[in-house]
């Protein structure tokens, strides 16, 4: 009795308040050092939960969109094949010389795929193998169970005649995502 | 009757005055003190951000779908044919280029636009010598037809180009936004 009779005033209104008080009956003002009460505490550890849960739920259903893909490339490297690479050495200007390479791309998967770059291999008559990674100017789509056909040249310093080639893609992207807008030649 | 109030008051663990025992929010310092009601505002709040959060959530998936709506050619591959096509070396501003044109149809229930091609062209000893993914912008609705151009620069000599193979590999459904 004695300690509730006990009595205080209040920082804020200058009301008499009673010495427990956390908040003042008269202006409703927090009173101490660190005015928060285990309630809010609470619903800051709620809504923590609740918002971390749903950003969990999100990031699982569209997994990294980053490029606008929702299937990673990884997974389905193999199911891309670079067949009936065929690579030349060619000399179109004075001192400038071009890998011209060509050949096919098969998709023996179920998704479509948009080919980005490939990782070339080059053997030449020097016995040096190159390796060369050339990104596609134009990304082209291969169809399920399709095949496409690409050529690019790539500029090198090497010179001698190419014994051996080899190719895989080394990146492709969902062929169903929207593409980079590509303005077609004039 | 003083000794009824008595009996049903409380303490506010707020702000120590006495106070009906059944009271959820303190008639004297407007402080709740039940945390699990819907009046509560926090409670309210934590609990209009369900619906909230959902909303974003169908809101997100649904302003996808409108960007880069279904079907897909992938489900709809070969629909679209070229009826008849032909080759033409053209000397340019921008320097020289290959003109395929010729007549698409589109054989689908859906209708697409800004069709890609897979160009083959082949030499006299009917090797590939080059090999361009063309684009054309064009719409071809549904059960239709239509004309396309495609512009490729060549990478060898006019003399090379003899024939050449071209089919659709991709296409936009029609409804896409962008």
């Amino acid at each position: 009795m004695d300690a509730a009779a006990e009595t205080k005033i209040c920082p804020f209104c200058a009301e008499t308040i009673k010495m427990a008080a956390k908040k003042c009956p008269f202006c409703n003002s927090r009173l101490g050092r660190f005015p928060i009460f285990r309630q809010e505490l609470m619903a800051g550890l709620a809504a923590l939960i609740l918002y971390g849960s749903f950003i969990f739920v999100c990031a699982s259903v569209w997994p990294d969109d980053s490029d606008g893909s929702r299937y990673p490339f990884e997974r389905h490297r193999n199911e891309l094949k670079v067949v009936n690479v065929n690579v030349t050495v060619e000399n179109q200007e004075s001192n400038k010389y071009y890998y011209a390479v060509s050949g096919f791309v098969t998709n023996r998967g179920r998704l479509p795929w948009r080919v980005q770059e490939f990782e070339l291999t080059v053997t030449n008559a020097q016995g040096a193998p190159d390796v060369v990674h050339a990104s596609v100017a134009n990304p082209f789509v291969v169809q399920p169970g399709d095949e496409h056909a690409f050529a690019f040249h790539r500029s090198t310093t090497l010179t001698n005649r190419v014994l051996a080639a080899r190719a895989r893609v080394e990146n492709a992207r969902d062929g169903n995502a929207p593409a980079k807008p590509i303005s077609e030649l004039p | 009757m003083s000794c009824d109030k008595q009996d049903t008051n409380k303490i506010c663990r707020y702000c120590a005055e006495s106070i009906p025992a059944a009271a959820k929010l303190c008639p004297r310092c407007r402080q709740w003190l039940t945390f699990f009601s819907f009046r509560n505002p926090i409670v309210l709040f934590l609990a209009w951000s369900v619906p909230f959060l959902a909303m974003f959530g169908i809101f997100t998936y649904f302003a996808g779908n409108i960007m880069n709506p279904s079907p897909y050619y992938s489900a709809y591959k070969d629909s679209i044919r070229i009826l008849k096509s032909n080759m033409n070396w053209v000397e340019t501003s921008d320097g020289p280029r290959l003109y395929v044109t010729g007549i698409l149809t589109n054989q689908s229930p859906v209708a697409w636009k800004d069709p890609e091609f897979d160009c083959r062209f082949f030499n006299s000893k009917g090797q590939m010598i080059d090999a361009a993914n063309g684009l054309a912008s064009l719409t071809v609705l549904s059960g239709a037809d239509s004309a396309f151009r495609v512009a490729v620069k060549p990478a060898v000599s006019s003399n090379d180009y003899r024939s050449f193979k071209i089919s659709v590999s991709n296409a936009r459904n029609w409804r896409t936004v962008f």
